[in-house]
C-alpha cells in the first residue's frame, strides 16, 4: 500500500465522507488513490474555493474540513483560506503535495516552502520526511484540528512518500493532548457568583467559542432561563442563541445594534465567554476595562489578558463553564439578583432602535438593502436556514437583519474579513446540510473574487440561493471614503459590473434580475420551487450606508445611529 | 523589565524557527537566545532573555505554552537562578603589550585560547556586567572581533525542569494576577 493510499484510508477511517481539492503534479498519486478507493472528492475551480468550501463544511457540520492541493502554487492558493480558518478557529486538515524529498530546497518546479509560509497561520504544520511517520503525523494532525481551540493544521507530503510502498505504518507514539485540561476551581466559581450577585448592570458577551463548544448553546439557554441576564453576541457568536430570544440584544461591535453597544459600554460587569475582544468589538481595551469587572472565559488561555485586562480569568471550554455555572446557581436557592432597572433601560433602547429600523423593512422601489435582507430572512423563516455571507456592507446588513434559528447557521468571515469567502463557503455549507436552504448573501465586489466557483455549484447541483446585492461599488470602502476621506471614491466604484444573470446562465445556473419587490418575490418563488442553485442579481442603492457604526477607535457607547437622538 | 525564560522543547527540525517566529509576529523583541541539546537527546533547552512589560511576559508564556513542540515554559526568578554568557574577544596585541592584556584577563579569571604575533584571543564566561567590564578595559588595545553567546541559565538548588511534571497544568506565577493595573472603583453611567 503506497503513501497515498494510506492517506485516503486514514481519512476514511476517520469517517471523512468528502473532501475538496484541486489536482496537480505531486498529488497525482494521491488522486489515483482517490480514484481507486472511490473516495468522495469535490474538485473546485481554484484552491481558494476548496479551502473556503472545506471551512463552510466544517462550520456547519462541526467536523473538521478537509482539503487537498498540489505543491507550490496549489499550496500557496490555500493561504488566504487557512488564515481565515485560523482567525475564526475552524478545524481544517489541509493536505498538500510537496516535491520529491531529494529536490526539497533546490527550487524545484512548483516548489514553495508551504510549511514555512503557513507557520504563523496554522495551529501546527508538518513536512513528512520519514515514510513511517506519515500515518502518525496524520493522526496527530487530525487530533490537533479539534484539540482545545480548533484551527487549521497542514500536512505537506513529498511526492515520493505518496508513491512509496509503506508496508506497515507503525505509530511511534500515541497522540497525547499536549496540554492537560484545567479544572475550574470552586474558589473561582464562588468569586463569579459573588460578582453576579453584586452587579447592577451585567452583560453576557457570547463569542464564536460558544458555537464551537459542543453543548454550549444548550447550557447557555439554561443559564439565560435561570438568570435572564442581558446577552449580546459578537459577529462570530451570532446563532449561539436564536435571533428572537427575549434576552438577546442582537450582535455587538462596530455595526452592532444601539442597545447591545450601549450595554457593552455601560455595563458594570461583563461576562465574556469564547470571545477574544477583537478591535471590532472593543477598540480601546485598556480604557474599556476601567470601572467594570471583566470575567473572561476562554478555552485558549492566551486569549485571556491578550487584549483586555481581566478581573476573573477562567480557562475553560464554554459548554463546561456554563454547565458548572448553572449547577452553582442551582445550588444557591437565594440567588436572585435584581437587574430590572438595567433590563428596562436596555428594553427601552431596543424599542427605540426597532422603531427606527422597522420602517426600513417596508417594500419600496428602488429596493432598500435592509428590506432585501429582511425579506430573504422572512421567505425562509421556519426552515432553519443557513446564511452565508461574503465581506463588506452586505455582510453587516446580513448580521443585523437576517434571523437565524440555530447555532452553526450564520457563516461569515469574521476575523480575516476575506472577500471571496461567500460563494465557496456556501457550497461547503450546502454539502454539510443538504436539507436546509442556504442563502448566500454576497456583494458585487466579493462574488467577483471567486465567481468561478459557480462551476462547482452547478456541477454538484446544490440548493444555494445566491443574492448578489449589487450597489455598483465596494460599499464598505465607499462608506468610509464618504465619511472620512472627503468623498474621494478612489478605486471603489464598480460601474462596469457584468450581467451576473448571464454569467450564471453561462454556467447553467438559473437566475433573475431583481429591481422591485414583486420581482424579488417571483425570484424567491422560483428559487424555492426546487432544490437547484439559483442566483439573484439585485440592484440596491449605492447610498445605503451601514448604521449603527462605531467610528474607529471610539468606545462602544459612542456609536453613531442617525435619527436615534431624542 | 528584563526576563529570563527557559523552555524545554522537542529536539527536532524547525522548532527554533517556530519559537523565534512567535516572538517576531507578536511584536516581542528577543534580547538573546541560546539553544542546545539536553542530557536527553530528544529534548532541547532554549534560554531566552526578553525586555518587556510584565503583562507581555504573561502573554509570551501563554503563547509559548500553546505550541505543540514546547513541553515546558518557565520564567526564572531573580536571585533563584544562575545565568552566564560566553564571549570570545580577539584583541590587537603584539609581544610588547601581551603581558598587560594577560594580566587584565587574569583579573577576570578569563582564559587565553589563542595567541598570535599580532593578536590574542580571550575566552570569558560570566554575566552581562562582567563581560561589559572586561570589554571596556580591552577597548584601548583595539578589539578586532567579539563573539558572544546568548545567556544560558539554570535554577539553583533542587529546582529543575523535569519532564515528569508534564502532566501538570500550566503554572500560573504569582505575578500573573497582578500584571494588570488596579481597576478603579466602578462608576455608574446609568442615565
Amino acid at each position: 500500500m503506497n503513501g497515498a493510499e494510506h492517506v485516503i484510508r486514514f481519512l476514511m477511517g476517520k469517517g471523512v465522507d468528502y473532501c475538496f481539492g484541486y489536482p496537480g503534479g505531486p498529488v497525482l498519486v494521491l488522486y489515483d488513490a482517490i480514484h481507486r478507493l472511490q473516495f468522495p472528492h469535490w474538485r473546485t475551480r481554484h484552491e481558494q474555493g476548496a479551502v473556503h468550501a472545506a471551512e463552510g463544511y466544517a462550520r456547519v457540520s462541526g467536523k473538521p474540513g478537509v482539503c487537498i492541493a498540489t505543491s507550490g502554487p496549489g499550496a500557496t492558493n490555500l493561504v488566504t483560506g487557512i488564515a481565515n480558518a485560523y482567525l475564526d478557529s475552524t478545524p481544517l486538515l489541509c493536505i498538500t503535495g510537496a516535491v520529491n524529498r531529494r529536490d526539497i530546497g533546490r527550487d524545484a518546479f512548483q516548489e514553495a516552502d508551504i510549511t514555512g509560509i503557513t507557520d504563523p497561520i496554522t495551529k501546527y504544520n508538518y513536512l513528512v520526511m520519514e515514510p513511517n511517520q506519515l500515518v502518525p503525523i496524520l493522526e496527530e494532525a487530525w487530533e490537533l484540528t479539534t484539540d482545545g481551540r480548533p484551527g487549521p493544521v497542514l500536512v505537506n507530503i513529498p511526492k515520493d512518500i505518496l508513491a512509496l510502498d509503506i508496508d506497515k505504518a507503525t505509530p511511534t507514539r500515541p497522540f497525547i493532548p499536549h496540554r492537560p485540561k484545567p479544572q475550574l476551581s470552586a474558589d473561582v466559581m464562588s468569586d463569579i457568583i459573588a460578582a453576579l450577585e453584586t452587579t447592577r448592570r451585567p452583560l453576557l458577551l457570547v463569542g464564536g467559542g460558544v458555537i464551537l463548544s459542543p453543548g454550549a448553546p444548550d447550557e447557555l439557554a439554561g443559564f439565560l432561563d435561570n438568570t435572564h441576564m442581558p446577552v449580546t453576541t459578537t459577529l462570530m457568536g451570532k446563532g449561539a442563541l436564536p435571533s428572537d430570544h427575549p434576552d438577546y440584544l442582537q450582535h455587538v461591535g462596530m455595526h452592532g445594534t444601539v442597545q447591545s453597544n450601549q450595554a457593552l459600554g455601560n455595563c458594570d460587569l461583563l461576562l465574556a465567554v469564547g470571545t477574544r475582544f477583537s478591535d471590532r468589538v472593543v477598540a480601546n481595551p485598556v480604557r474599556y476595562s476601567r470601572g467594570r469587572t471583566i470575567i473572561h472565559v476562554d478555552i485558549d488561555s492566551s486569549e485571556i489578558g491578550k487584549n483586555v485586562p481581566t478581573n476573573i480569568e477562567v480557562e475553560d471550554d464554554a459548554g463546561n463553564f456554563f454547565r458548572e455555572l448553572n449547577a452553582a446557581i442551582v445550588r444557591r436557592p437565594d440567588f436572585a439578583p435584581d437587574w430590572n432597572d438595567w433590563r428596562n433601560h436596555l428594553a427601552g433602547l431596543s424599542e427605540r432602535y426597532n422603531r427606527l429600523v422597522t420602517p426600513l423593512y417596508e417594500p419600496t422601489t428602488p429596493l432598500r438593502t435592509q428590506y432585501v435582507v429582511k425579506h430573504a430572512s422572512r421567505r425562509v423563516a421556519g426552515l432553519n436556514p443557513i446564511c452565508v455571507t461574503d465581506v463588506g456592507q452586505h455582510q453587516m446588513f446580513a448580521a443585523q437583519h437576517f434571523d437565524v434559528e440555530s447555532p452553526r447557521s450564520f457563516i461569515t468571515s469574521g476575523g480575516l474579513g476575506t472577500m471571496g469567502f461567500g460563494l465557496p463557503a456556501a457550497i461547503g455549507a450546502a454539502k454539510a446540510a443538504p436539507d436546509r436552504p442556504v442563502i448566500a448573501i454576497v456583494g458585487d465586489g466579493g462574488i467577483q473574487m471567486t465567481i468561478q466557483e459557480l462551476g462547482t455549484l452547478q456541477e454538484f447541483n446544490l440548493h444555494v440561493i445566491i443574492l448578489i446585492l449589487d450597489n455598483q461599488t465596494l460599499g464598505m470602502v465607499r462608506q468610509w471614503q464618504e465619511l472620512f476621506f472627503d468623498e474621494h471614491y478612489a478605486a471603489s466604484l464598480m460601474d462596469n459590473n457584468p450581467d451576473f444573470v448571464k454569467i450564471a446562465a453561462a454556467y447553467g445556473i438559473r437566475g433573475s434580475r431583481v429591481a422591485t419587490p414583486e420581482e424579488y418575490d417571483r425570484a424567491f418563488d422560483e428559487a424555492l420551487s426546487d432544490r437547484r442553485p439559483y442566483l439573484m442579481h439585485i440592484r440596491v442603492p449605492k447610498e445605503d450606508n451601514v448604521y449603527p457604526m462605531i467610528p474607529a477607535g471610539q468606545d462602544p457607547q459612542d456609536l453613531i445611529m442617525p435619527g436615534f437622538g431624542e | 523589565m528584563l526576563y529570563v525564560l527557559s523552555l524545554l522543547v522537542e529536539n527536532k527540525a524547525g522548532v527554533l524557527s517556530r519559537v523565534s517566529n512567535l516572538f517576531a509576529r507578536r511584536g516581542f523583541n528577543i534580547k538573546s537566545l541560546a539553544v542546545g541539546e539536553t542530557n536527553l537527546p530528544e529534548l532541547s533547552r532554549i534560554t531566552i532573555t526578553v525586555n518587556v512589560e510584565s503583562w507581555q511576559m504573561v502573554q509570551i508564556r501563554k503563547q509559548l505554552y500553546k505550541m505543540p513542540d514546547v513541553l515546558m515554559v518557565r520564567q526564572l526568578k531573580d536571585g533563584e537562578h544562575v545565568a552566564r554568557e560566553l564571549v570570545f574577544i580577539k584583541v590587537a596585541c603584539n609581544a610588547s603589550r601581551r603581558g598587560e592584556v594577560i594580566q587584565i584577563a587574569d583579573i577576570f579569571r578569563a582564559h587565553i585560547v589563542d595567541v598570535a604575533t599580532e593578536s590574542l584571543t580571550i575566552e570569558l564566561s560570566g554575566n552581562a556586567d562582567k563581560i561589559s567590564a572586561l570589554t571596556a578595559l580591552l577597548v584601548p588595545y583595539g578589539i578586532l572581533e567579539l563573539v558572544r553567546t546568548g545567556t544560558i541559565a539554570i535554577e539553583r538548588g533542587l529546582e529543575r525542569m523535569n519532564i515528569d511534571e508534564l502532566s501538570r497544568p500550566r503554572e500560573a506565577d504569582e505575578d500573573e494576577e497582578e500584571a494588570w493595573h488596579e481597576v478603579p472603583a466602578i462608576s455608574d453611567p446609568l442615565p
